[in-house]
């Protein structure tokens, strides 16, 4: 019996993506995105697009691999911004309705009056909204899995963890509008709070990569500073020396005070200021990254789950030795600074534990669908 | 169709409260009867539509206990073998008459061929075969609802309960969906029926409950409903203007002597009792001052005379308005309670 409501509950999913008509349109727009990558390619001097071939200067076979080329597209392009926001859209769009129509009057007592359960029902449904994802994404990555192998002679199975990985990313947004859509019983502002829940987890994100970002370069500017305060210290006490041993005879471990470097060299007072307030600075940019983490720990991490992708695809040394040939050595320490913060912000993103990108993602997930549970199995319709 | 034992349908006490104000029902006691068809009737707001959605799990209820076909109320194995067709439903626009069978037959865990075959036929008996491959979006009203008693009917349940099952439908749907309720009894299975149409449940229920405010204000039988209520109506084959003089004649007042009514309509005069034996002195009276009798013929109120009875506050003369009973008119209608009895 189980297994016969599932199955007809999934075709009456089908057959209503399938009316809507956006089921079909989204899965269009995803072949089209496979053959623009399909035209992508690169060469010697560039990248080429079909025939034509335009000179990127930095960029060719020798700094950036075929298959790392096409890996990085697929990942920046495919995921990033076609899967993790185009078709993302175009599935809530599709799926939003899910719970609302099943909870609107004249629908649902027909639902609640055949034997199935109320939270098998309503998760089934649930879970049916997610394989319509599911289908769009396996069918983009078997696409982007020929056409890396056609194209750059590489198989890449692991293309294929886009599935599960978009999928989960998904669900969290998802898990947001069932809520809403079955407290408010409208399609409309099920898709309209998700879009804004959306919007938050965007922010919440930036603030925490960009609060990282500046925590570690304010890290690395006192690094290099407390680097640079040694020297000018170094080279104060030899002069320092230098000039007592003219009038008097020091002992081997003699070492000026802090007060003596001071008034004899202007230059360690500067570079101790500017520890000091670059030391001040990091510690407050930490605080304030502290605050964006314990706000994040208890949000879904929608940008960190599609960047699992990239973590298992990409190799970071082969791109950034690579793109290291090419870039201008640092200027200055504040150039070599932001070079260092922005390694170790991306360095210190990808030690992010799986348990702190899914499992506190999960734990918002189930909690959410748990309400979902509850108001469901409990409400009068 | 599962069989089962003792009555389709029993309730005792149930009641219903959305929030702290409204009781929709007020501690029902009511009992149907395997293999009849019943009829639930009320105003707008009686509670009706609650008391269906009681027992098919859709609302959950504040007290009271029962049963539907021996099993309790408000679990989902006592629907295995129950239909049921919603008032206002929305089904699946999307769906064609035969795809929306097959798929109430699917969520009723029905097999593939046995759901097949039921489809067929019951597309068949509701008039719509020749729809069957029709999206439901293209259907009229009445179409809608065949095809929406034939999802009801698909797991073929012991018990269907209808809710409104004749709204939007013309009057030859009508009287298809009254011949079927009719068929579905006489192949023993029960059918419950919530309508407003007064008319057509007289003609098709075996017993009737009228619900007023939450409470069964009477159930029985037609028969049993109108028991005490018989009256004989004499008509005259006179002008109405000649027929007032006979009848001032013979029957002045507002009384018999021995306190039955008398009711004037035109040339007929209606006698408040069901003895023979008053209506005769009567009788020869009018027929002694040379009025020719058309006809003389018992009569019993009619289903809507016995709703509006229902629903008519005696001490006041008033009907009740629409709508549950607030706890603020739980008072005043005890009070008025009272004074009914």
């Amino acid at each position: 019996m189980i297994l016969t409501q599932t199955w007809a509950l999934t075709v009456a999913a089908y057959r209503e993506l399938n009316a809507k008509k956006l089921f079909w349109v989204t899965l269009a727009l995803s072949v089209v995105v496979v053959a623009v990558f399909a035209s992508l390619g690169i060469s010697d001097v560039g990248i080429t697009i079909l025939h034509w071939e335009i000179e990127v200067p930095g960029l060719n076979r020798e700094t950036l691999p075929p298959d790392q080329f096409y890996l990085s597209t697929f990942v920046s392009l495919g995921i990033g911004v076609w899967l993790t926001w185009i078709a993302t859209a175009l599935a809530l769009v599709s799926t939003c309705g899910t719970i609302p129509d099943l909870v609107q009057e004249g629908s649902v007592e027909t639902m609640l009056s055949r034997p199935i359960s109320r939270v098998r029902l309503l998760l089934t449904k649930y879970s049916l909204g997610l394989l319509f994802v599911a289908f769009q994404v396996l069918i983009f990555s078997a696409g982007s899995v020929l056409v890396f192998g056609i194209r750059a002679g590489v198989w890449e199975p692991r293309i294929f963890l886009a599935v599960p990985i978009v999928v989960l990313f998904y669900s969290y947004l998802f898990s947001i509008c069932a809520l809403v859509g079955l407290l408010t019983r409208s399609t409309i502002a099920a898709l309209l709070v998700t879009a804004l829940a959306w919007f938050g987890l965007f922010l919440a994100n930036t603030a925490d990569e960009m609060l990282l970002g500046f925590q570690k370069v304010a890290e690395a500017r006192v690094e290099l500073r407390q680097q640079r305060l040694h020297l000018e210290e170094g080279m104060a006490t030899t002069e320092l020396r230098r000039r007592l041993e003219e009038s008097q005879t020091l002992p081997e471990d003699w070492a000026p005070t802090p007060a003596e470097l001071d008034e004899s060299s202007p230059s360690v007072v500067l570079w101790r200021e500017q520890v000091e307030e670059s030391q001040s600075n990091a510690e407050s940019l930490e605080f304030w990254h502290d605050v964006a983490v314990w706000v994040k720990l208890v949000l879904p991490k929608t940008a960190e789950t599609i960047a699992l992708l990239d973590r298992e695809l990409i190799d970071p040394e082969r791109i950034t030795v690579s793109q290291a040939r090419e870039n201008d050595r640092p200027r200055d320490d504040d150039e070599r600074a932001m070079m260092l913060g922005a390694e170790r912000t991306q360095a210190a993103l990808r030690e992010r534990s799986l348990a702190w990108v899914l499992g506190t993602s999960f734990a918002f997930e189930a909690f959410i669908l748990g309400i979902c549970c509850v108001i469901f199995a409990r409400k009068d319709y | 169709m599962t069989t089962v034992d003792g009555h389709a349908i029993e309730l005792s006490g149930l009641s219903k409260t959305f929030g702290r104000r409204v009781r929709a029902l007020r501690g029902v006691d009511l009992t149907v009867r395997r293999g009849e068809v019943f009829g639930l009737l009320g105003p707008n707001g009686a509670g009706k539509s609650t008391l269906l959605k009681i027992l098919m799990t859709v609302i959950r209820r504040s007290g009271g206990r029962g049963t539907l076909l021996g099993r309790p109320i408000g679990t989902k194995s006592a629907l295995r073998g129950v239909g049921y067709l919603p008032e206002h439903h929305r089904f699946p626009s999307y769906l064609t008459g035969r795809q929306l069978v097959d798929y109430s037959g699917s969520l009723a865990g029905i097999g593939r061929g046995e759901r097949r075959r039921r489809t067929e036929s019951l597309l068949e008996m509701v008039g719509m075969k020749d729809w069957a491959t029709t999206r439901l979006r293209q259907y009229s009203k009445g179409m809608k609802q065949r095809v929406g008693l034939a999802q009801a009917l698909v797991n073929d349940p012991a018990i269907v309960l209808l809710d409104e099952p004749t709204d939007g439908v013309d009057p030859v749907g009508r009287r298809e969906i009254r011949d079927i309720c009719a068929r579905l009894r006489d192949e023993g299975r029960t059918v419950f029926i919530n309508s407003h149409l007064l008319s057509e449940l007289e003609m098709v229920c075996d017993r009737l409950a009228i619900l007023v405010k939450g409470e069964v204000d009477r159930q029985g039988t037609l028969d049993e409903l109108v028991a005490g209520q018989i009256r004989y109506d004499i008509e005259l084959a006179v002008e109405p203007d000649k027929a007032g003089a006979f009848f001032d004649l013979v029957a002045p007042g507002e009384r018999l002597e021995s306190g039955e009514t008398i009711e004037r309509t035109g040339s007929t005069l209606r006698l408040g009792t069901t003895e023979p034996d008053v209506v005769q002195p009567i009788l020869r009276g009018l027929v002694e001052r040379g009025a020719t009798v058309r006809a003389v013929r018992p009569s019993r109120p009619s289903l809507e005379d016995l709703f509006i009875q229902a629903v008519t506050d005696p001490t006041t003369g008033r009907t009740l308005g629409p709508g549950a009973r607030t706890r603020q008119e739980e008072k005043p209608a005890r009070a008025g309670e009272g004074a009914r009895s």
